[in-house]
């Protein structure tokens, strides 16, 4: 079998499939969901390999001649790995290539973002927007110069920290490489955010997993904009302070769901995003043991903002 | 380069393929070779898969299909019967490295040997779709 499959495809061949377009590996077992999810990717100007199984997926990546820039990949597999385990694979094998998880089995989003370096897991139903926006993000960072993805300083004796995501799905989380969730006092990160674009972001406090943040402005984004992308993100800037140049905010090392945070955000008056118009039941993100985290962590965070 | 003008097209603009075929590589060189034929193709690893796509989404134009396919519970030839039983409009192609010479199989419009069939899929696909609107 494997001696005229690669009779039908050689090297060659596949590295000319491969091509100029972006590359996005799908890995789900659900054909229609499979199905809808690349055929909106390949609308939207990528190619799509889909794979079934990671067993599938492990088929794919082993293939050098294939190029593959991103992987989105259900938690739930059949085959020798599920989501975690392809993930674990990736970082073994092909480290650096960013895999987005997909799911929502109860527990799982602390084990994803401790796997993951594209991000908190991504919630079931696929959200086309929020996986394009995912997708979009992880392709942007790739195209930075490595200097720009280091952190800076560091403290003695440890790898460096750095906030890993902000722009999606919830708070950021604050993570150094050993996957510990903790940061140091004075690190200096750069994040890229939608619509806002690169920022510069330095953790100025902490306490426990609530870090207080200052995110420096770029001189053309207005500190609005800055504070509405972080409160869409579950991040509360009120809590801290803002000021013409930076805004501080206080970070839940965590992740917060669209809806765990809508009542904040009613609350403080403000005005309702597209995403918060739809029916709450669309905003169910995350499983139940997840809001509970939270309630858990409020009293925390209220003394720390106090 | 082909010219888009000769590219296949019908009311929605493309016919609509399911590729059938459970080793990865070939299928996504497939898929591959048919989408930049222009056609729109759809991707199933066995012959469940390929029912609950038949069933739930538009209409398919022509499964292409290989014939052992161990992951799901019906080999090619059984999924080509039964889609030509219950959607006899729809085209049939065998693509599998077991049938020595192109030769006829029941319920079947065409069949191709691998690894020959890489090479002609898109054109025999298009012969088998342009001879059913000349049908029409």
């Amino acid at each position: 079998m494997r001696f005229w499959m690669q009779t039908m495809t050689n090297g060659e061949e596949l590295a000319k499939r491969s091509g100029q377009m972006e590359t996005v590996l799908i890995v789900e077992d659900e054909v229609l969901v499979r199905l809808a999810i690349a055929d909106c990717l390949r609308e939207c100007g990528y190619k799509v390999i889909e794979a079934a199984t990671s067993d599938e997926a492990v088929q794919v990546l082993q293939e050098p001649t294939v190029k593959i820039d991103v992987i989105l990949c259900d938690v739930s597999l059949p085959g020798g790995f599920d989501g975690f385990g392809l993930a674990q694979w990736v970082r073994a094998h092909r480290n650096g290539l960013p895999i987005i998880l997909v799911g929502s089995p109860a527990g799982a989003s602390d084990a994803a973002g401790d796997l993951c370096d594209s991000g908190p897991m991504l919630a079931k139903p696929y959200d086309p927007q929020l996986v394009l926006d995912r997708i979009k993000r992880l392709l942007a960072e790739l195209q930075l110069p490595p200097q720009s993805k280091q952190v800076a300083p560091s403290a003695p004796n440890r790898p460096p920290g750095r906030i890993r995501d902000i722009s999606l799905s919830g708070a950021a989380i604050l993570a150094d490489p050993e996957r510990a969730m903790v940061t140091e006092t004075g690190q200096t990160v750069r994040l890229f955010m939608t619509e806002v674009g690169f920022v510069e972001a330095t953790v100025v406090r902490q306490s426990g997993r609530i870090f207080a943040v200052r995110f420096n402005l770029p001189p053309s984004v207005e500190r609005d904009l800055l504070i509405r992308k972080l409160f869409t993100r579950g991040i509360n800037t009120t809590e801290i302070e803002a000021s013409a140049m930076s805004v501080t905010a206080a970070v839940l090392g965590g992740i917060v769901t669209t809806r765990t945070m809508k009542p904040r955000r009613e609350a403080a008056g403000m005005p309702q995003s597209e995403e918060e118009k739809l029916p709450a039941e669309s905003l169910v993100m995350q499983p139940e043991p997840q809001v509970k985290k939270l309630a858990e962590f409020g009293a925390e965070r209220q003394s720390f903002a106090a | 380069m082909e010219e888009w003008s000769n590219r296949p097209e019908n009311a929605e603009g493309r016919k609509t393929i399911l590729v059938v075929e459970d080793e990865v590589l070939i299928r996504m060189t497939l898929a591959d070779d048919l989408r930049e034929a222009g056609f729109k193709v759809l991707e199933a690893t066995n012959a469940d898969e390929a029912m609950r796509i038949l069933r739930s989404s538009d209409p398919i134009d022509l499964v292409a299909t290989d014939i052992d396919m161990p992951s799901g519970s019906a080999s090619g030839i059984e999924l080509a019967a039964q889609v030509r039983s219950q959607w006899p409009q729809v085209k049939i192609m065998i693509v599998s490295g077991h049938v020595a010479t192109d030769g006829p199989i029941e319920a079947a419009d065409a069949v191709l040997s691998k690894p020959d069939a890489l090479r002609c899929v898109a054109e025999r696909a298009r012969a088998l779709l342009d001879a059913d609107n000349d049908e029409w």
